[in-house]
């Protein structure tokens, strides 16, 4: 299935959002600070449904890919109607996407080819669900999200690692607490996350990959979470107000320093699930800044400026990844 | 994942969502064994009253669970959080017959219930108790939500009248849930639980009556909520732990914070919770899931005041919660008939019980339920 944006819903979505950049302050860090050289950026998967630890199962989740120019929108799931598939991850060659779906009966790990081929079965554990996973820098390890129930209450969300193969799945971090959103850092050493964890509504945790480390980087009170880095491993975004009707995205220093807002988003609208391009120069991310609309789809400078919509014809949609070019993604356009 | 955004976005929050924001239900308050002027009284611990999540009426009981009383017949709505008054002579409670929690105060034989104020379209009021002379009741009164939704903790006459707020609503990190008041016996303080202030997730706080000098008493990390004072008014007991509903045990601590002491050590998932002082002191009242390892049912126990000698009361109700322990005469006498529920009934009743994190998810669940 292929279709492609209504240019008419563009072109006045442009002059709603350069109503938006009026809120980004000229203080903010500059483009491309954290670019990383020599990359190009490829496709930007994301899903249509809410999929993590507190799914929407009543509602219908399936993944695309979209040129960043929001051109070549392309269907690449196809779970059947009252399923989901969802919360897509390329691989870092770009030639696989790793992504959750209940069709086998709980959340499981499944991986795809870059064009939806080859969907195949990872993981899957009965009476539990795996939500978020996420391929090492080095493509030989998933990190995901293992939540576990006893009669239908949820007794916990786990940080795990596994091979890529779906092997040798390991704890990473547990207790009686939500854990979610795991993003490797660059250099594969550690894992950020967030987590109601130390009494906090929430906040943003890092870990060293192998364990250990434990360490908060946000403060209680901005309730920070979705940790997404920097390609060059300087950076973190991340999202605020985690349980609070307004979110937007702010960036901070891997040890929780020189936090600061990227996205300006009036309240009660939002700007959130923000991930960068693979050269670091951008980001693309999700917002209700449009009046009357769910969630679209963004992109943006990395430091905020040059916001523009890139999918406006399809409500809700939530977590988006974005791929390097290669053979089978090569749509650099930004 | 912020669940609030993505219910504006239209994305429905699936069922897990509730449930895994279970936590047991709040739990119930202290009498007073002072006078309002000091002076000491001789007590008695005589009979507790609660609501039940299976039938979602109140009843009365002895302490040992026997001589079981149905004090409400509501049809239309659940009756919660219900608390003697000093004397014994009514139980106050919210309920939502109209659609909207109000407060009601009810004699223990069922009889004269009325609604105790009026109250603004929107806003929801919640977890009533007297103060210790009997004239005023303190309870949460929650905000329409959208736009936000936060509590207060307001106080009112018992006639109704003279309504003035203890707390006030926060706006943006500083907006908050404050809920389960509990006045100090000697009438000085307010305990109450404080709710997503400023990034943490559950903490005791305390306030003067007047509304001065409020400060939170547990740290961040237990999770504290749902106190109850001792007699002496030096003490507070409350449950604390997980953020998911489950391994809550009873603790307690000086009102200054200085140390916590654990009473209850029930095995992780099930738990302990909804502690309430006895009018004497010595002992608590306490709800436990401890003897269902499928989390189906919860039993009303007591124990001394220390955690030793704890004893389950067998009142044949399957959900019993939020008791509060009163000096009405022990009764002699056969225990009201008690329903039998299906699986699915009890199955809607604990997934109510464990609702309760949040003023707003258990109204919700209530109406659905």
């Amino acid at each position: 299935m292929e279709h492609r944006m209504h240019r008419g819903q563009i072109a006045a979505a442009s002059v709603l959002t350069s109503a938006l950049l009026a809120f980004v302050p000229s203080s903010t860090a500059s483009a491309g600070a954290n670019a990383a050289p020599l990359v190009v950026n490829g496709r930007i998967a994301f899903s249509t449904g809410f999929i993590q630890p507190f799914p929407d199962t009543e509602g219908h989740s399936q993944i695309f890919s979209v040129n960043p120019d929001g051109t070549d929108l392309q269907q690449l799931s196809n779970a059947p109607k009252g399923s989901q598939a969802g919360d897509p991850d390329w691989s870092p060659d770009g030639s696989h996407i790793a992504y959750v779906s209940n069709v086998p009966g709980d959340f499981s790990v499944m991986v795809m080819n870059a064009d939806g081929t080859g969907r195949h079965l990872l993981i899957h554990v009965a009476g539990s669900d795996f939500f978020t996973p996420r391929w090492s820098p080095d493509g030989t390890k998933l990190a995901v999200v293992h939540c576990r129930y006893l009669n239908g209450y949820l007794l916990g969300c786990d940080i795990e690692v596994m091979n890529a193969d779906g092997t040798h799945r390991r704890l990473l971090v547990g207790s009686h607490v939500v854990n979610q959103d795991p993003e490797w850092s660059p250099d594969g050493t550690q894992i950020a996350f967030d987590s109601n964890r130390d009494g906090l509504v929430r906040a943003v945790w890092l870990v060293n990959s192998v364990g250990g480390g434990l360490r908060r980087l946000t403060r209680p009170a901005i309730e920070g979470w979705y940790p997404q880095w920097s390609p060059l491993g300087n950076h973190i975004l991340f999202g605020n107000n985690a349980e609070r009707p307004a979110t937007n995205t702010f960036v901070m220093n891997p040890d929780g320093s020189r936090s600061r807002q990227v996205t300006h988003v009036p309240s009660p609208r939002s700007a959130f699930l923000a991930t960068y391009s693979p050269d670091g120069r951008h980001a693309v991310f999700i917002s209700d800044y449009l009046p009357g609309r769910g969630g679209d789809l963004f992109t943006m400078n990395a430091n905020g400026t040059g916001v523009t919509p890139i999918v406006l014809d399809h409500p809700h949609v939530t977590f988006s990844d974005w791929a390097p070019a290669t053979s089978s993604t090569d749509a650099a356009t930004r | 994942m912020n669940r609030a955004l993505f219910r504006r976005l239209g994305v429905a929050s699936g069922g897990a969502l509730l449930l895994a924001l279970a936590v047991p239900a709040a739990g119930a308050g202290s009498l007073s064994s002072s006078a309002p002027d000091g002076q000491a009284t001789t007590v008695m611990d005589g009979r507790l009253v609660f609501n039940d999540y299976g039938t979602g009426q109140l009843y009365t009981s002895n302490p040992d669970g026997s001589a079981l009383v149905q004090v409400t017949h509501l049809r239309a709505s659940r009756a919660f959080y219900p608390e003697w008054s000093p004397d014994s002579s009514r139980i106050v409670f919210n309920a939502f017959p109209t659609g909207e929690m109000r407060l009601y105060t009810i004699k223990p034989d069922g009889t004269h219930r009325h609604l105790v104020t009026a109250e603004s379209p929107g806003y929801n009021d919640w977890a009533p108790s007297y103060t210790p002379d009997g004239q005023r009741i303190v309870y949460a009164r929650c905000a329409p939500d959208p736009p936000g939704g936060g509590c207060a903790i307001y106080s009112v006459r018992a006639d109704g009248a003279d309504r003035r707020a203890v707390t006030t609503y926060g706006h943006g990190i500083r907006e908050a849930v404050d809920f389960r008041p509990q006045v100090s016996p000697d009438g000085h303080w307010v305990a109450f639980s404080r709710f997503n202030w400023k990034g943490i997730g559950l903490q005791i706080w305390l306030v003067r009556a007047d509304g001065t000098d409020a400060h939170p008493v547990t740290p961040a990390r237990l999770r504290a909520g749902d106190a109850t004072w001792s007699t002496d008014s030096r003490t507070l007991y409350f449950q604390a732990g997980p953020p998911l509903g489950l391994g809550i045990h009873v603790f307690k601590t000086p009102v200054n914070g200085s140390h916590v002491t654990q009473l209850t050590f029930t095995d992780y998932p099930n738990g302990d919770f909804n502690p309430d002082s006895s009018p004497s002191g010595r002992r608590l009242a306490f709800i436990s899931d401890r003897t269902h390892p499928d989390l189906c049912c919860q039993d009303l126990y007591t124990m001394n005041a220390d955690g030793s000698n704890q004893q389950f009361a067998d009142t044949g109700l399957s959900l019993p919660g939020q008791p509060d322990w009163g000096s009405a005469p022990l009764q002699n006498g056969p225990s009201a008939d008690v329903p039998q529920l299906s699986a699915a009934q009890l199955q809607a009743g604990k997934t109510l019980a464990t609702r309760a994190e949040t003023p707003g998810l258990l109204l919700l669940s209530s109406r659905s339920g």
